[in-house]
């Protein structure tokens, strides 16, 4: 079983636009607004991490895919600063996906992957990753890797149209963790999904259905984040939203979650915000 | 001058009232056709048309559902029931079993999914 000092949060949810990436960033910048050290780990070959958490960003950087192309776990040389002191990136890596389809062992390469994210992970209070929608061996690196799996489901009229289809690929997903927990490769012992684009609980209801969400309510997190033009803007603008706007309701539910692991209460939180404001 | 497409309004009033229908208290409206109709509903209360009306120059919302007999039940915006009367409309052909198998999927698999985080949560 691979364990590593931080705890380490898995953002996972095989259905694309569910807000993995805008998750992952985001609450990667929330915990190092607490002065967390935080490690965010980009496991899907977009790269949308640097993306949206950026300074500087390299114009082709390497990162995961060095460890199963060159199979040398230390990636520390690649981890990138962003404007937050506590925040750092480990990037995919270009050809991540390629590195994956090339690994003549699947579960090996799942294995080299996970251990590297470790490896890194050391040193860190959080490490936080964020898994790509399709790639099994990436995901499966990622489970591996986490003490706690996070499940960002989209809960607007959209997203609660396909509630159905979207909770059967959940379900393979939470199979996949089962199997894994079972042979002993993760140490997973929590998990939580995560209501996106919606205010909060009654509009989750609202949307889903009483009787169809009292079946879920308890293994959903009472934080949720809102639709926030907000959020998304600053993702464009590559910072997370507590860099681009801290007041706004998306860094607030980001703070808040961020808050609800690291046990931060009010009054820090809001002296943290106070802090950031320009 | 045309601000928005007809079909495009006529959807969304149309998601609005699938919407309400998912939030209405299947127990409570069993209860009320006991009470206000005498009648005995079987195992479900199956939704199958509705509608945005106006009752006493309010907003209301017309929903016609199946239990053993055809009702429809009417409400204002505040969800209090205005009247249950028996419907004028009969559900089409296959439009309850259609209904019926997909909520019940989809509920089936919202608690297989819960079962398995708690397994995991334990």
């Amino acid at each position: 079983m691979n364990k590593c000092m931080a705890k380490t949060l898995c953002i996972a949810a095989p259905i694309a636009d569910t807000g993995k990436t805008v998750a992952a960033v985001n609450l990667s910048a929330a915990f190092a607004v607490f002065e967390k050290k935080t490690l965010l780990v980009d496991c899907c070959p977009e790269n949308g991490c640097l993306f949206g958490g950026k300074i500087e960003p390299p114009t082709d950087p390497p990162g995961l895919a060095h460890a199963l192309d060159r199979r040398d776990a230390d990636l520390s040389g690649f981890i990138v600063k962003t404007r937050l002191d506590c925040l750092h990136i480990l990037p995919a890596g270009s050809g991540l996906d390629r590195a994956v389809n090339n690994a003549p062992d699947s579960r090996q390469a799942a294995i080299t992957l996970c251990n590297a994210v470790s490896l890194q992970a050391q040193g860190y209070d959080y490490a936080v990753i964020d898994t790509p929608t399709a790639s099994s061996v990436l995901t499966e690196a990622a489970l591996c890797a986490a003490d706690e799996l996070l499940i960002p489901l989209r809960v607007d009229p959209a997203g609660a149209e396909y509630i159905e289809e979207g909770l059967s690929y959940i379900k393979k997903l939470l199979e996949t963790a089962a199997g894994l927990r079972k042979e002993g490769r993760t140490a997973i012992r929590s998990a939580k999904i995560l209501l996106n684009c919606c205010d909060d609980i009654v509009e989750a209801e609202a949307l889903l259905g009483l009787e169809f969400f009292d079946r879920i309510r308890g293994i959903c997190l009472n934080i949720c984040i809102p639709e926030d033009f907000r959020v998304n803007e600053a993702f464009w603008f590559g910072k997370p939203v507590v860099c681009h706007d801290i007041t706004s309701s998306g860094a607030y539910a980001f703070l808040d979650l961020a808050a609800l692991w690291a046990g931060e209460d009010e009054t820090v939180k809001t002296e943290k915000q106070e802090d950031l404001q320009p | 001058m045309k601000l928005a497409r007809e079909d495009i309004i006529k959807a969304c009033e149309k998601h609005l009232i699938k919407l309400i229908v998912k939030n209405i208290d299947r127990s409570a409206l069993k209860q009320a056709v006991r009470e206000k109709c005498d009648l005995a509903p079987g195992s479900d209360v199956s939704f199958y048309s509705g509608n945005i009306v106006t009752r006493n120059s309010q907003i209301a919302y017309r929903l016609d559902f199946s239990v053993q007999a055809n009702l429809s039940v009417l409400l204002d915006r505040t969800g209090e029931a205005i009247e249950i009367t028996a419907s004028e409309k009969l559900p089409e052909e296959g439009e309850l079993e259609a209904e019926q198998s997909t909520e019940e999927g989809g509920r089936r698999i919202a608690s297989e999914i819960a079962q398995m985080i708690s397994e995991i949560n334990e």
